[in-house]
């Protein structure tokens, strides 16, 4: 497999737009992915991950912008591209009168691996995927979560360096989760560079070192799981009004812990304080009155990403 | 891995996972694996299915079946004379039609159906993005096809030999009816899979499939027919006997025009599954050059052996209808080279002068076409000078086909202006140029003679000027009425129509060369470039 030993991106889109008809599919989306990253790509139904992953697998051809794996554009250079990339699409096609190793067997020779190399990939294919029990097995019998294994062994078995993953885990149950995160990591850990997609938070946070999360073809938020976790922490913005001395308030609040972004100004005080819980929020209240600050409205507003989060998760389909 | 854990398994399903992923240690395994790793992967796979499948086995089947009644029904009914009368021809007319039936429907149609249910059960994606090219997939779709063409074969060539040996058919009628069958079939399943690939859509891939089924049917009786007839007539023999050298050159001028056709039409179809940023149009273009070039040289040797110069003005129509759908097709191409393609635009000038009307968008392709057929009419013209008074209806058919080529400046030059107003990511270019092209005909040929009607109180008209558009009137009245006027008409409308289209394609025959990404380059310069030994020229 080709060597890449740079540390610039693997997955590179820049400024990307795909609009069918009025639907605009992704409006202006940028995001980078770093070579032995798994990327979590979140968003609900008809956010446009699957039209931004078919750009990038060079099935589709944005409007607008580009899309770079491992330096070569999607649109100029798609033969490249293609070497280097595995794509696991979220409906899987088959052919009739076939069984699995048959399957894997026909896209190996597509791609171009012959003799002994073939058989080699062939075994780990099927010994990664755990598919080698069932190797013999019509396709057509095949459970929902072992079709997905056999997906995944197709995208992976002329060893790209990078794969894209649409919607793995979707119609899986809790076990067959488990273990296509475990494969998952696994191929990370191989150095390969992921992009999973997922209409829930949950599923991809435990696994991913980088998410973005995408709403009507717009990515939100983007970043390392550290930095959104953190974004993501439960808080409230409090609004406080006195009658005077609030510029002392802000001095006093600045090194109560759970405390941030405080303006203070002479008639306003306005915060964050890092907690939802109603108990903690009286406390903090009864300590202000007790340190005899003339307030004369307390206010509080939750605010949270998760909440925004939930939101877009839950419902909001274009 | 463990055996137990098989529910029910037997010996023979493991042995067959050996076959498939062990590495062969038998020398005639590892024979066997060299040879498959060499043939079009889709061809290793429609073998292994259809060895699975039960439609290929039963077709097979009843056609080996069908094979074998007729002959014993065929040799039981002319028992007695058997013995002493030629009785090989109607046994081979029947053995004919039994493999027609093959041959003509069942093989194009399953390929067709191979092709369109790939993407049908969206496998197609897949494999489109794998190292496959377009072409390769049409090349195994076809070469599939191949495979059961010569295993259908195969099956009745005993019955074949046998009527060879029943005397009353000659070897060469045997043999030219059999490959004229077997072009054909290759033919008419390169137009099923060009169809299965024009259009990703359900509801129209399901309309041409009826289609597609039902243009089978007719060709399978159309030549039924005609096989029928080709071997009662018995002309064949006739033919290579008294003029060897003639029939041996049509048998040449068919096969060397049929084969271009056939890679056109796999190009084209190959074009249409094809990444957009791809250049096809080179590669198809082309082929168009030398299929008009080619029918011309071949028509030329049969006027010069026939001194008619109307076989001239009946080229100039099926080369002019032919360039007419081509140039449909191209009007509907997006008017613009891809950053991919002009990496490979001609560097020097006379390339760039002589090639960029190869390379994709609409202008340059209609430049081409318009070129081609003036090249036609100029060679005609000087071809007809040359025999002179040799040639019969001499100047009317040089006039003809410079009014065709009057006529192919004209349409498809409004029709490629047209297109150039749609937006550019109009899904389904291609059919809605073709059909732009029809409504265009129709109206330059129906609006004139209604107001001619209208003029006349819709009593009989006349050819006047105003006709001048009406393609099949003109070339009726060619040797009739006198077309001066219609000539200034058509001359005046084509240089104005060709001049426009030729300014709005400037910017594309502007275009120069891209240099390849630092990245492109990059991977292609292998990592740690090893020192290549230069061979030293001793006398040097
Ligand atoms: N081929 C298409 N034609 C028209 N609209 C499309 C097409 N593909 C996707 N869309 C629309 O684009 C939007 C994004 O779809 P998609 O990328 O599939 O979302 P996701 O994968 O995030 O669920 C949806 O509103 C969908 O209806
Ligand atoms: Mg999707």
């Amino acid at each position: 497999m080709v060597a890449t030993v740079h540390t610039s991106p693997m997955i590179q889109l820049r400024r990307l737009f795909r609009f069918f008809g009025n639907t605009k599919a992704v409006n202006d989306v940028s995001f980078e992915v770093l070579p032995g990253q798994v990327f979590g790509y979140i968003g609900p139904n008809g956010a446009g991950k699957t039209t931004s992953m078919r750009i990038l697998s060079t099935l589709d051809l944005p409007d607008y912008g580009d899309a770079l794996v491992d330096g070569f554009s999607v649109v100029n250079d798609p033969d490249r591209v293609r070497k280097r990339l595995g794509f696991m699409p979220d409906n899987f096609g088959t052919y009739p009168n076939m069984n699995c190793v048959e399957y894997l067997d026909f896209f190996a020779r597509s791609y171009g691996i012959v003799g002994r190399d073939r058989t080699k990939a062939l075994r780990h294919t099927l010994a990664y995927t755990g598919l080698d029990k069932i190797a013999e097995k019509s396709i057509r019998g095949l459970s929902k979560g072992m079709r997905q294994r056999l997906c995944l062994g197709r995208a992976m078995i002329h060893d790209p360096s990078v794969l894209i993953l649409d919607e793995p885990a979707n119609g899986l149950d809790p076990r067959a989760r488990i273990e296509l995160r475990h494969m998952i990591r696994g191929l990370a850990a191989m150095g390969k560079t992921l992009l999973v997609s997922s209409h829930i938070l949950t599923e991809l946070g435990e696994m991913c070192d980088a998410i973005g999360i995408i709403e009507r073809g717009q990515l939100i938020i983007s970043g390392t799981v550290a930095d959104i976790k953190a974004q993501l922490r439960p808080h409230i913005d409090v609004l406080v009004r006195l009658i005077a001395k609030g510029e002392d308030l802000g001095l006093w609040l600045a090194d109560k812990p759970g405390i941030s972004h405080i303006q203070a100004s002479d008639l306003v005080v306005r915060f964050q304080f890092a907690s939802d819980q109603p108990q903690e929020q009286a406390q903090l209240l009864q300590a202000i009155v007790q340190a005899s600050f003339p307030v004369l409205e307390y206010s509080s507003e939750s605010r949270s990403l998760e909440d925004v989060f939930l939101q877009i998760t839950t419902g909001a389909v274009q | 891995m463990s055996q137990s854990s098989l529910t029910g398994a037997s010996a023979t399903e493991v042995t067959l996972q050996h076959r498939i992923c062990e590495d062969p240690s038998k020398l005639w395994e590892r024979l066997w694996l060299w040879v498959t790793d060499r043939i079009n992967p889709i061809v290793v796979k429609e073998v292994r299915q259809s060895l699975k499948s039960r439609q290929f086995t039963i077709s097979f089947g009843l056609t080996l079946l069908a094979a074998i009644s007729w002959t014993l029904f065929a040799v039981s009914i002319m028992v007695p004379r058997i013995y002493y009368v030629p009785a090989g021809l109607p046994l081979l007319t029947g053995f004919f039609c039994i493999l027609n039936l093959p041959l003509m429907v069942i093989i194009p149609f399953g390929a067709f159906r191979s092709l369109a249910s790939e993407t049908e059960d969206s496998t197609f994606e897949l494999l489109s993005i794998s190292a496959l090219s377009s072409i390769q997939i049409i090349y195994g779709k076809m070469a599939s096809a191949g495979v059961q063409i010569v295993l259908f074969l195969s099956a009745l060539a005993p019955c074949i030999v046998l009527t060879y040996l029943l005397r009353g058919v000659s070897l060469f009628t045997i043999l030219f009816v059999l490959s004229l069958t077997l072009l054909f079939s290759v033919l008419e399943t390169a137009l099923a899979l060009l169809f299965a690939s024009m259009s990703r859509s359900r509801m129209i891939q399901n309309l041409t499939s009826v289609l597609a089924l039902a243009g089978l049917l007719i060709g399978f009786f159309a030549w039924c027919s005609l096989i029928i007839s080709i071997l009662q007539e018995d002309f064949l023999d006739q033919a290579i006997m008294s003029e060897p050298g003639i029939t041996l050159a049509w048998t040449f001028a068919i096969a060397t025009i049929a084969g271009l056709l056939g890679s056109l039409i796999l190009r084209t179809a190959s074009a249409a599954i094809d990444f957009p940023s791809e250049n096809n149009s080179t590669t198809i273009r082309l082929r168009v050059f030398g299929l008009v070039s080619l029918s011309f040289f071949w028509a030329m040797y049969g006027i010069a052996a026939i001194k008619e110069s109307a076989a001239l003005l009946v080229l100039g129509i099926a080369i002019f209808i032919l360039l007419m759908f081509v140039g449909s097709l191209v009007s509907g191409e997006r008017g613009i080279i891809s950053p991919r393609a002009q990496r490979g635009l001609p560097k020097t000038f006379l390339g760039r002068v002589f090639l960029t009307w190869f390379y994709p968008g609409a202008g340059l392709g209609y430049v081409l076409i318009v070129c081609l057929f003036g090249a036609f009419t100029g060679t005609a013209a000087a071809f007809s000078l040359y025999f002179g008074s040799e040639l019969r209806n001499n100047v009317s058919a040089v006039l003809g086909c410079y009014l065709l080529l009057c006529y192919l400046a004209i349409y498809l030059g409004i029709n490629r202006l047209i297109m150039l107003l749609l937006p550019k990511e109009l899904s389904g270019r291609l059919v809605g140029s073709f059909a732009l092209l029809v409504v265009i005909l129709l109206l330059s040929h129906l609006l004139p003679l209604l107001v001619a009607f209208y003029a006349a109180n819709y009593r009989n008209i006349d050819y006047t000027a105003i006709q001048s558009f009406n393609i099949f009137w003109t070339l009726y009245e060619l040797d009739r009425a006198d077309l001066n006027a219609a000539q200034v008409v058509l001359t005046i409308t084509a240089i104005a129509v060709f001049g426009a289209n030729l300014i709005l394609c400037t910017r594309d025959v502007l275009l120069v060369r891209v240099a390849l990404p630092s990245r492109v380059r990059e991977d292609d310069t292998p990592v740690a470039p090893e020192a290549v030994a230069q061979p030293v020229d001793p006398f040097a």
